[in-house]
């Protein structure tokens, strides 16, 4: 389990003032000193009550925005975790998110923060979009291509904010940010112009051919499911089980010493960062050619916070992750009712996001400081 | 084409004045040690409650930019809040920050039915003689009051720093916070109140946009200045030429 | 006569750890007053809470008779206390005025820094040593920006002066300046407090010494009237003598450094010119005052630094090996680092880990597919026992817990169980207790008895000089000169003060 702590403020600082001095401190009469360390239950208990709070906050932000208190709580709690046909609903939506969430993770390992996710996911839709257009490759193989290709288009996205980083030392989240930008508007660019489907002049492009969608599996639970446990299991493995995980712990714990002891810390961190490309770029493949069907101008917007959300809640574990994902994804599809029934804008699921975050950020302060008073 | 090339120059102040005045806000907090990530949402929330203001309490555009200073000032509170007194992570903390301001504005804006409404906005100050000047004359001396104020805002920030007590002392935090700690200089204050005060910057440089630029609110109108303005204070500081030797960057 | 400082039955814990206990401390006014004990009896943390950088649990204090609660440094100040840190409080690219200024409220910015300049140069010549008030602090070497913070804590009108170990950066010949200052300023009317772990200085300089341990204040005497001897008893609890010093039998050249060039990380040149040999069976200490390249040449050894120009060459079946800085380690150099939280543990990872990683490329612990965790904890296991670390609980707990002696019997255990054949060691007794330095030492020389060659590079010439068959002294990048053992530590000193 990682905690994001003071170093990643450093790197922001590269060139001016430093972050606050860790050592005790007063304020007033409250005397506080930094804990050496906490029983896995009480933080677990800490980080329950951090979310639930923040839960309970975004309720009464919603009632007073007009949803009345007990419809909330049916569709909260009711009719997500128990209507058979939302809970595929969910499931289908938490693929995407378990992949963004999970490369969010892998990144976050070697302490780059990739909040380049929207842009890679693009790259990844559009790429997957060409071998559409364009029937490369047959049939039978069109959609694994197109998985790999758009794979290899987020890893490439994201090679130019870390080749910036590990060559000229630019922070990559003004970087890979600031790239998000720029796909999102060559993607503009492609849907309202060239690739704007003729049948219908809406800015999204032609509808991808039925083999050219990720199918349903038995029961109705969509093969983009079985595709992101897949992935888990493998970035799963590479945390925990093989050499380079261990050696990201350490690069993440302690990169000079990583070094002196003979990691290969250029060749772990560029592994983690790519994999965290690619699996964004997967996630615009799932996306485009799951839910949507097509390459459209917004398919990606909500995924880049939510993939950061994630891999924060989880504490960059892949598993723990997952497990987020999915219950983010419950509050997507909450969202898109609230949407519907209440005329509540989707914002308000980057509001309760954003609520959760901050209760727990915020709670983090407990366990990390042992507060008592002073006479 | 000589008309349209100054036609297009006197432009540039006006679309620069938010990124100028966001940079500042920006810079001030960053010199006390605290990089303010929220910067893309506190323009919203700047945005915004410039509107409303114009919408709800008068249609005085002054009396509106400075509400929505004080407005901003006041969600700046809750990112200090986490980051100077819960240490939280500031980058969590920015990225939530900017979030829940997105997820708010957008909310409110809707709910409250101030989107698409326009207003007023501020008049072009045409400062005779001086616009009489052949050529160059409109684009010093036909902008609005904001416009012409950065200059004076801009010295007058700079003596802040440079030559008074409070800047030394905000300095002092932001170089060296056990230092300025020994020396008696209350940390958290400082970085508190230099946070408060380059968001009402940034609050501005939002409330520009919205009331004076566009005259209009629409639902994440900062459309990316905040990230540019951090990216620009960010550069202005970046110095390529250090850790050269060091293992961890060389290209061996 | 009322003392000026009285502290009575001071309690202070962090975090579980009793970091004062008990301790009582009096200080008066014309007197040098030293506060005397090994690293973590608690003295730092008492003059913490003194200037007021610490609240106590329990305990109260006295300033001249007076009861009083400090609420912060800036009170502190006001009562008339002022302290100068071990290390400095100082913005480094603020002029020596304006950090004075910084300390003390004036009413103006260009008022208060013409009224502060004006104070410094009062204080200055009084003293007897010059400093200009529009120079960078970054531009001044240590011993000037020690003055500015003793001037700093003057201008704000201290009469009760708390200086934490001054000398432990200077040079011989600047502790000595220092502590003759620090007596004027007592017999002018002031108390100062000296806290220091070094004995001498308690010998030549005080007039009183509080010793303490474990937290408590365990005898007050009068320095002239014991023995040093007696000193160390109270320090310790029981007396120490010194490991006998053994002449060794020096082997084959194993260590070859050839005009070694080093940059610090903002490009300036630290390293210079540097050459030395190592033969394996004996122990080459390089001393030197630090900032003059020690941590870059030990950073260099390590790994992490790629040297300018230069040659390391390290003997191996017989060939010297040009290394490269990743080879080091496979050439079996071992390095112990000055600090062992930065560079030489992961504190947040567990022990076995720490322990493992020195090894894990080598294949010992699986493979890339599948890193055998089981193989780890055995081997940690037993590495624990052999180098007697103490306070594991369990091998999943975190390796920041440990304290700093067993941190180091740690990094010691882990560089060490891979036999290395050169050993690198940087500071190895830095902030360690009596005990645990003894631990330290008696590993270096079983590794110099086995036949590997040692480089000790240290700033404490007393380590040095108990430890080293040869010495050779670094100055601004290069050694200047060499002894070998028995080393005149006059001669010694002298050379670390020759700017050759």
């Amino acid at each position: 389990m990682l905690d994001v702590d003071a170093k990643t403020e450093t790197a922001i600082f590269a060139g001016g003032a430093k972050p606050a001095p860790p050592r005790p401190f007063r304020i007033g009469r409250l005397n506080l000193e930094i804990r050496q360390q906490l029983p896995a239950w009480q933080q677990a208990l800490i980080l329950g009550s951090a979310i639930l709070i923040g839960l309970l906050l975004s309720g009464v932000v919603l009632v007073i925005a007009g949803v009345s208190a007990r419809d909330l709580f049916n569709e909260f709690i009711v009719n997500t975790l128990f209507d058979g046909q939302n809970l595929r609903a969910v499931l289908f939506q938490a693929s995407p998110l378990i992949l963004v969430g999970i490369g969010a993770a892998a990144a976050l390992r070697v302490r780059f923060w990739n909040l380049g996710i929207e842009g890679q996911m693009i790259w990844g839709g559009i790429c997957a979009t060409v071998l559409s257009l364009y029937h490369v490759g047959p049939d039978a193989t069109r959609l694994p291509l197109m998985l790999v290709v758009a794979a290899l288009a987020g890893m490439a996205w994201v090679l130019i904010a870390i080749f910036f980083k590990m060559r000229f030392g630019v922070n990559e989240i003004i970087s890979t940010l600031l790239m998000n930008y720029i796909a999102m508007y060559f993607l503009l660019q492609l849907v309202y112009g060239p690739w704007k489907d003729p049948a219908d002049g809406f800015p999204h492009s032609p509808a991808f051919a039925p083999y050219e969608r990720l199918p349903d599996l038995m029961s109705g639970f969509n093969s983009a499911l079985l595709l992101a446990a897949i992935l888990t299991a493998v970035v799963w493995w590479l945390v925990h089980v093989s050499r380079a995980g261990f050696y990201m712990n350490f690069l993440y714990a302690n990169d000079r010493m990583a070094l002196a002891m003979g990691a290969p810390t250029r060749a772990i961190t560029l592994i983690a960062v790519l994999l965290s490309g690619a699996l964004s770029g997967v996630a615009g493949f799932a996306v485009t050619a799951g839910q949507e069907g097509r390459l459209t101008q917004s398919f990606f917007e909500g995924y880049g916070f939510s993939g950061i959300l994630i891999a924060f809640l989880g504490r960059s574990d892949p598993l723990a992750a997952a497990i987020v994902a999915i219950l983010v994804a419950m509050l997507f599809i909450t969202g898109q009712s609230l949407q519907v029934f209440y005329q509540i804008p989707f914002a308000m699921v980057q509001l309760i996001q954003a609520l959760i975050v901050i209760c727990v950020a915020a709670s983090e302060f407990i366990v990390r400081h042992r507060i008592h008073w002073v006479r | 084409m000589l008309d349209f090339f100054i036609n297009w120059i006197a432009g540039v102040p006006g679309t620069a004045t938010p990124y100028a005045l966001a940079a500042l806000g920006l810079i001030i907090s960053e010199r006390a040690g605290v990089l303010s990530l929220a910067a893309e949402g506190l323009m919203l929330v700047g945005a915004l409650s410039g509107i409303a203001a114009c919408l709800t309490v008068s249609s005085n555009p002054y009396l509106a930019l400075a509400i929505a200073m004080a407005a901003t000032a006041v969600f700046s509170l809750l990112f200090a809040f986490l980051v100077v007194i819960l240490r939280v992570n500031q980058v969590i903390a920015g990225l939530a920050m900017v979030f829940f301001c997105q997820g708010l504005t957008n909310l409110v804006g809707t709910i409250a039915d101030w989107t698409n409404r326009v207003v007023q906005g501020l008049p072009k100050l045409h400062l005779w003689p001086l616009t009489e000047i052949p050529a160059v004359g409109r684009i010093f001396a036909d902008q609005d009051i904001v416009v012409l104020l950065i200059v004076p805002i801009f010295f007058g920030v700079s003596y802040m720093m440079n030559d008074s007590l409070v800047g030394l002392r905000t300095r002092a935090v932001g170089e060296n916070p056990d230092a300025a700690d020994a020396a008696g200089v209350n940390v958290t204050l400082y970085r508190v109140g230099a946070v408060v005060v380059g968001s009402a910057l940034v609050g501005l440089a939002g409330a520009y946009l919205s009331v004076v630029s566009t005259k209009i609110w629409i639902p994440g109108m900062a459309g990316g200045r905040g990230w540019i303005a951090i990216a620009l204070v960010i550069f202005a500081r970046w110095r390529p030429w250090r850790d050269r030797r060091d293992r961890l960057r060389s290209t061996a | 006569m009322t003392a000026a400082l009285e502290l009575r039955q001071i309690r202070k814990s962090f975090d579980g750890f009793l970091a004062l206990n008990n301790a009582d401390f009096t200080a008066m006014r014309g007197e040098v007053h030293a506060l005397l004990g090994e690293n973590g009896a608690g003295k730092s943390s008492l003059m913490n809470v003194a200037a007021g950088l610490y609240a106590a649990d329990a305990g109260d204090m006295l300033v001249d008779g007076a009861p009083v609660r400090l609420s912060g440094p800036s009170d502190a100040a006001a009562h008339r206390i002022g302290m100068v840190h071990q290390h400095f409080k100082l913005v480094k690219p603020f002029t020596v005025a304006e950090n004075v200024l910084l300390a003390n409220q004036r009413r103006g910015f260009a008022s208060g820094l013409r009224e502060i300049e004006g104070e410094i140069r009062r204080h200055s010549n009084s003293l007897g040593f010059a400093i200009d008030p529009d120079r960078r602090v970054d531009s001044l070497s240590i011993a000037e920006q020690q003055r500015v913070e003793i001037i700093k804590v003057l201008v704000a009108g201290a009469e009760i002066l708390i200086l934490d170990e001054p000398t432990a950066v200077l040079t011989d010949d600047e502790a000595e300046r220092l502590l003759t200052t620090a007596r004027e300023i007592a017999r002018s009317g002031a108390a100062v407090i000296l806290v220091t772990h070094k004995l001498s200085d308690v010998k030549s300089f005080a007039d009183y010494v509080t010793v303490m341990r474990a937290g408590s204040a365990v005898a007050t005497v009068n320095p002239r009237a014991v023995s040093a001897a007696e000193l160390t008893t109270l320090i310790v609890g029981t007396s120490i003598a010194p490991p006998p010093r053994q002449a060794g039998t020096p082997g084959p050249l194993r260590l070859n450094v050839s005009k070694l060039r080093c940059a610090r990380s903002d490009g300036h040149v630290m390293v210079s010119d540097l050459s030395f040999a190592v033969h394996g069976g004996e122990i080459y200490g390089i001393a030197g005052v630090g900032g003059n390249g020690q941590t870059e040449l030990a950073e260099t050894f390590m790994g992490i630094r790629e040297p300018l120009a230069g040659a390391i060459e390290i003997e191996e079946g017989g060939q010297f090996v040009n290394a490269g800085p990743g080879a080091y380690r496979d050439l079996g150099v071992g390095s112990i680092p000055a600090d062992r939280y930065s560079y030489g543990l992961a504190t947040s990872l567990p022990i076995a880990d720490n322990f493992a990683i020195g090894q894990v490329h080598t294949g010992r612990y699986g493979t890339w597919v599948h890193v055998d965790r089981k193989t780890m904890r055995t081997a940690a296991e037993a590495a624990i026992r052999d180098f007697d670390v103490q306070g594991v609980r369990r091998l999943r707990q975190k390796a920041g817990l440990l304290s700093g002696g067993n941190a180091q019997k740690l990094v010691i255990a882990r560089e060490f169980s891979r036999n290395p054949t050169v050993i690198v060691a940087h500071s190895p007794s830095r902030g360690l207790d009596v005990r645990a330095t003894a631990a330290v030492y008696a590993r270096l020389l079983g590794a110099r008895a086995a036949g590997a060659a040692v480089g000790l590079i240290s700033d404490d010439l007393d380590e040095v000089l108990t430890l080293a068959d040869r010495v050779g002294v670094m100055t601004r990048g290069r050694i200047i000169a060499e002894f070998a053992a028995p080393a005149d530590r006059q001669a010694v000193g002298k050379a670390m003060v020759d700017h050759a």
